[in-house]
């Protein structure tokens, strides 16, 4: 078990934690992947509780787990972040804001499905999360994205997915025994070959 | 209260029992709420809408909509801590040891092929939502159907995802900024010329 499994968190940092996944909440419109680069932006540039490449695999994890993709990665952050009380602390902090504004649209929904206002700040939110993904993607990609082989599978995933509706729990396993194999098998005798002991 | 405690159950196993979450749970909700009489198909219909159009997960979105219906606001909090319930345990037990793992040499290649393959998953969420927001794909996007609405594509939205995409990339601006900023556009833009939103 590595030494930074988990941070311990003060009163004051674990405040941060919930404010920080209740803003989250508040502006995550549509749910799923669209919660990543808010998490990216909030927890690595500015907080620094996590690093870039713990994005992507809390993302995996969360796609392999049962329940909500978005709640999941929060609960993972919070862990890496603060532990077991970190966690609780982003899970009620990202799911406040749906419970607080779900309770008052209940009521009177359809007037609020027919207000053209309304519509219209949510086409110019949808634009703008479409930029919020692609700059996303490409902060997450440039760290992961350094050979063919890793752009191959970046590609195929995007494909199969996007194309193909590919379930992301298949990605993530197929990807996963993928990378075992070439990283383990490939990569390794490569080496072999060229008498490079390898450990 | 025997019924809060039965939704907090259903609740429970529909959130033990779904993976990936999202729209991807729809089917689980339909059979479950409109089983036990607590929602119409047609209510189902109008929470995957309303979700749309509200912060947050459609798990959560969908739980307090049914508890608030059923219960107000005790239904809306047990509905919503039975469906986070399962996630929160299970992730937790699962985060403990990936963390520890995480480092192993055998992991880290695991995770070498996972990482760029969630990075193009992730592209293809971008891609599902801008076939949305550019081109009126609701359902079923793809290369095919974005070939085939080309003609029309919503200028309108393609402006403000360029011009969001510069202050973020280019300038860092804040996402949660940039969320009401095209809010706000957004709402300009059919104030001042209703016809183009």
């Amino acid at each position: 078990m590595s030494e930074r499994k988990t941070r311990k968190a003060s009163p004051k940092e674990l405040l941060s934690l919930f404010l920080t996944t209740f803003k989250i909440g508040a502006v995550t419109f549509g749910g799923g992947y669209v919660i990543i680069p808010m998490l990216q932006r909030e927890f690595i540039e500015k907080h620094n509780y996590i690093e870039e490449k713990d994005i992507l695999d809390i993302v995996a994890v969360s796609q392999a787990l049962p329940g909500v993709l978005s709640i999941n990665a929060c609960i993972m952050v919070g862990y890496r972040a603060g532990g077991v009380i970190g966690a609780i602390c982003t899970t009620l902090g990202v799911v406040l804001p749906s419970i607080i504004t779900l309770s008052i649209v209940t009521g009177f929904y359809l007037e609020f499905a027919a207000n053209p206002y309304i519509a219209a700040a949510l086409k110019g939110i949808r634009a703008g999360v479409v930029a919020l993904m692609v700059s996303a993607v490409i902060n997450l990609g440039r760290p992961v994205l350094k050979n063919w082989m890793t752009w191959a599978i970046f590609l195929a995933a995007f494909v199969l997915v996007f194309q193909f509706s590919v379930h992301a729990i298949l990605i993530v396993v197929g990807s996963g025994v993928l990378g075992l194999f070439l990283k383990m098998v490939v990569l390794r005798k490569k080496e072999e070959n060229k008498d490079v002991p390898v450990d | 209260m025997s019924l809060l405690i039965e939704m907090m159950f259903t609740f429970m196993k529909i959130g033990a029992f779904s993976f990936g979450g999202g729209y991807a749970m729809i089917p689980l909700f339909q059979k479950e709420l409109v089983g036990h009489g607590w929602m119409l198909i047609s209510e189902v219909a109008d929470v995957v809408a309303i979700s749309e159009m509200t912060p947050g997960p459609f798990a959560v979105n969908a739980a307090t909509f049914a508890g608030t219906k059923m219960m107000g606001l005790s239904g809306a909090l047990f509905a919503t801590f039975g469906v986070v319930l399962p996630s929160v345990v299970i992730t937790l037990i699962v985060a403990r040891y990936f963390f520890g793992f995480q480092n192993k040499q055998s992991v880290q290649s695991v995770l070498w092929g996972i990482r760029p393959a969630v990075t193009g998953m992730i592209m293809a969420a971008a891609m599902t939502i801008a076939s949305a927001s550019f081109f009126g794909i609701q359902h079923g996007a793809n290369f095919g159907a974005i070939v085939g609405a080309l003609s029309k594509v919503d200028w309108v939205s393609l402006a403000i995802a360029a011009v969001a995409f510069v202050a973020m990339y280019k300038f860092k601006a804040s996402p949660v900024l940039m969320v009401f900023a095209c809010a706000g556009v957004g709402v300009l833009l059919y104030a001042l010329f209703p016809g183009i939103m």
